[in-house]
């Protein structure tokens, strides 16, 4: 409100002349007068009545009016009485001056001051004291003038602010008296709140407070206030109808600038339910975003793992034989996704430490430096961790953060602990390569100076792959096992297949040679004894035969076979011949007629032979041995058909089995051997694409039917 | 010497004992324990009926010497008997493959065809 003061209006004060009024019925007199107080200073307004002088303080106030009591029509004092009455309705005090003449009785002058006049002049009229009293009076108007502008001023200064409070929506301001009553109110507190203001003036503030609110909580904050100038908070307040915003709440203590009593407080609340909601909202915004990085970011790493799985999948089924290679293309796999460097151990069966059969990482002199360091500072197989402990205890180590004194602890002496620094190793983590029944090796996984950590789930995620790597390890193993008894199998069909059969050979021949000389010599004891030499080579020659078989069969590609065109019938009665030869007393039926196809005469052979020779032992002697082969269907079927006892059951599940018990009957003890012929039978009918079964039952007697395509379809189905 | 026989056997015994056997049953016998040894041979011997050839030797194996056999014209129509023990593919062209161990009767059967006691 200070500094307003002389600008209040727009009009300056001092430029405002000092109005003074003359009243006298005499022209003469107020030229006078008019004379004696002209100056720039003063608005002089003269009138001749006091009818007029009425009219003139209608219309304004005056500094002072000099009135002529002795006016003829309105008598002076009359009209005083009449100004002092319209200027007290019209809220003023325009000072009224008496003029009078030289012999004014004393009555008339207490009169004069009864009707309001302050001051008494009498004529004739000094200057000097009219000038001066007019310019106390002067003074005093200016001085009222100015106090009056002020106020205006004040006045409206106050109103435009009141204005401006009252007005203000989205503040809640208002004034509580000293002891917290609300004195006044604005649209925005009504806003907020939901109380008019003729609701609320009077009612204590803390009628905003929620009824949880500790008690004396809103005097407390009025002692905060008064006490330190200034309370603030944010908390829940309560509105006319109940329901809650959360607001912030401001009280400001106010004193009065003089006296600096207590006046009240200023309090200010803002609603920040909204603010706080859209906060809630951001937050739940920002937590969502988090959630939705994180999920994308989980999402990448399942791609990258999944991505690694089918590649390093691949990598070990693919070069299964090499294990070390194909551990380190796994490794290789890891770096740079999943690993900043990826290390393997292999713990070789009988070796006394970990060998290292892998060491990535996308820089190659990293490789070096680590491969360098590895030499100069040899791995402690003993270290209670690391690589070695996990083959140990086959447990997984994880570090989210390699501690600097586990690099201590692992380093040799400065220089290997500068080395090892130098690596910036950060995370790691290692995993046991777990077989069925040992530690096969570790896995190491580390993050080196790229911000990343290894966390559980990564460890988990390790350890599932780790599980398959030692799985195809040991797959891997099994199959470097078998392999190496297959070439253990292939050298052994070549000793059979040549080494053993040239001795035999050369027992038969020989034997052969002297049992020729033995007939010669008509020595018959000595030719028995020969018969029974050659008879057991060639046992042992058919065995060894058999056995060559069997191996072969086993091998990759099966028998091999020599097809060549030929006609089963052909082939068919030679054998028959044959074994009639052998067995004059067995009746040997054979029906066919020319059968054509494209076969391995000898492996046909084989088997012909090897089914007829069955049916003749274990045949019914009286019954005769049926060999029958037939066309149907493009195929070639043979039957070799026996009356008799029936296969037995427990031979029956088993008679195509290598080796098969109850191949030691008694009744073949002519052809015991090794129980591979029917097994050998089958390989070579299902080498030409066709198949070997058997049929047995007492009434039917028993028959074994080879079938055969009549060319062989392809190569791959040996 | 009429009708001789060559018999190539690197094994000792096996082929000393076929060299008895048809020795004793009146044929003329010259041995050779390789390839190289029977290529050396052929120059000695007027009358050739059959070879009796082993496939699996040292220095020269049985398809070497059958190569350098058939190389030569005047010995185009001799037979070559390949006794084998390997699961090998003999030699295209041989006369016949019998596999091993060759019983004495049949490889007395084989020769007589060829050779005339």
């Amino acid at each position: 409100m200070a500094g307003g003061s002389s600008e209040a209006g727009g009009v300056r004060v001092s430029e405002k002349k000092v109005p003074i009024l003359l009243v006298d019925d005499r022209p003469a007199n107020l030229l006078s007068l008019e004379a004696l107080l002209a100056s720039p200073e003063y608005e002089v307004v003269s009138v001749t009545s006091g009818a007029e002088a009425l009219a003139q303080l209608e219309r304004r106030e005056f500094a002072v009016i000099l009135l002529d009591v002795q006016m003829p029509t309105l008598d002076g004092i009359e009209t005083s009485l009449k100004m002092r009455a319209r200027a007290i309705q019209l809220g003023r005090r325009d000072p009224i001056i008496f003029v009078t003449a030289i012999d004014v009785d004393r009555a008339r002058i207490l009169r004069a001051y009864a009707s309001g006049a302050v001051d008494f002049m009498q004529k004739p009229l000094e200057p000097a004291v009219l000038s001066a009293k007019v310019s106390v009076f002067a003074d005093l108007y200016r001085a009222r003038e100015r106090y009056e502008s002020e106020r205006r001023a004040g006045e409206e200064e106050a109103r435009r602010f009141r204005l401006l409070v009252e007005s203000v929506k989205d503040y809640a301001i208002f004034v509580l008296d000293p002891k917290g009553y609300v004195a006044t109110w604005n649209a925005g507190a009504e806003r907020l709140k939901g109380y008019t203001a003729a609701e609320i003036i009077g009612k204590h503030f803390t009628i905003f407070h929620p009824p949880e609110d500790v008690a004396g909580k809103g005097v407390r904050a009025l002692e905060v206030a008064t006490r330190e100038g200034r309370f603030e908070e944010e908390g829940w307040r309560v509105r006319k109808d109940g329901t809650r915003l959360w607001a912030n709440v401001t009280i400001t203590v106010m004193h009065d600038p003089q006296s600096g009593a207590l006046i009240g407080f200023a309090k200010v609340t803002r609603d920040l339910t909204e603010h706080v909601r859209n906060e809630k909202r951001l937050r739940q915004l920002a937590r969502e975003t988090a959630a939705l990085e994180a999920r994308a970011a989980a999402e990448t790493e399942q791609r990258v793992r999944r991505a690694f799985l089918a590649k390093a999948g691949e990598a070990l089924a693919a070069s299964s034989l090499d294990y070390r290679a194909t551990l380190a293309t796994v490794a290789r796999l890891a770096v740079p996704e999943l690993a900043d460097w990826c290390t393997v151990e292999l713990m070789e069966p009988g070796a006394a430490a970990p060998s290292q059969v892998a060491v990535v990482h996308t820089d190659a002199r990293k490789v070096q430096l680590a491969r360098e360091l590895g030499k100069r500072y040899p791995p402690n197989p003993n270290a209670l961790t690391g690589a070695p402990q996990v083959i140990r205890s086959g447990k997984s180590e994880l570090y989210a953060e390699i501690p600097a004194a586990l690099l201590e602890a692992g380093a040799v002496d400065s220089e290997h602990l500068r080395l090892i620094q130098e690596l910036r190793l950060e995370s790691a983590m290692i995993v046991p390569l777990t077989g069925r029944d040992r530690i096969l090796g570790a896995l190491s996984f580390i993050y080196a100076d790229s911000e990343r950590r290894y966390t559980e789930s990564d460890l988990a995620f390790a350890e599932d792959f780790a599980r398959r790597a030692a799985m195809a390890i040991e797959n891997a193993q099994a199959h470097a096992a078998l392999r190496a008894a297959l070439e253990f199998n292939e050298r052994f069909v070549a000793v059979l297949g040549h080494d053993l059969r040239n001795p035999l050979a050369a027992i038969d021949m020989a034997a052969g040679v002297l049992r020729q000389r033995a007939t010669s010599a008509n020595d018959g004891s000595m030719a028995r004894v020969l018969d029974r030499v050659k008879s057991s080579s060639r046992r042992m020659s058919r065995m060894i035969e058999q056995l060559l078989d069997l191996t072969r069969s086993r091998l990759a590609g099966g028998l091999p076979l020599n097809p060549e065109p030929m006609d089963l019938c052909d082939t068919l009665t030679g054998i028959v011949s044959e074994l009639r030869t052998a067995h004059p007393s067995r009746n040997i039926v054979l029906r066919c007629q020319p059968l054509s196809g494209t076969w391995d005469r000898d492996r046909l052979e084989q088997v012909f032979s090897n089914l007829i020779a069955n049916a003749i032992d274990y045949g019914r002697a009286e019954k005769p041995v049926i060999v029958e082969a037939r066309q149907e269907n493009g195929a070639v079927l043979v039957d070799v058909h026996n009356d008799g006892e029936p296969i037995p059951e427990e031979v029956r599940v088993q008679l195509f089995n290598p080796f098969r018990r109850g191949s030691r009957d008694s009744r073949a003890s002519k052809t015991a051997g090794l129980g591979l012929g029917l097994f050998i039978s089958r390989q070579i009918a299902e080498a030409h694409g066709g198949g070997l079964d058997a049929q047995s039952s007492s009434s039917e007697g028993t028959t074994f039917r080879v079938t055969l395509p009549r060319t062989r379809l392809t190569q791959a189905s040996h | 010497m009429n009708h001789t026989v060559l018999l190539v056997e690197d094994d000792d015994d096996l082929r000393e004992s076929m060299r008895d056997l048809l020795e004793d049953n009146g044929y003329a016998v010259v041995a050779a324990s390789d390839g190289q040894e029977a290529l050396d041979a052929l120059a000695h011997i007027e009358q050739l009926c059959v070879v009796l050839l082993d496939l699996l030797m040292p220095r020269m194996n049985g398809w070497d010497f059958f190569e350098k056999m058939r190389a030569r014209p005047e010995l185009a129509g001799v037979p070559v008997l390949v006794q084998s023990s390997a699961a090998s593919r003999a030699p295209e062209g041989v006369t016949r493959v019998l596999r091993k161990p060759v019983e004495p009767e049949r490889l007395l059967s084989l020769v007589r065809e060829y050779c005339p006691a």
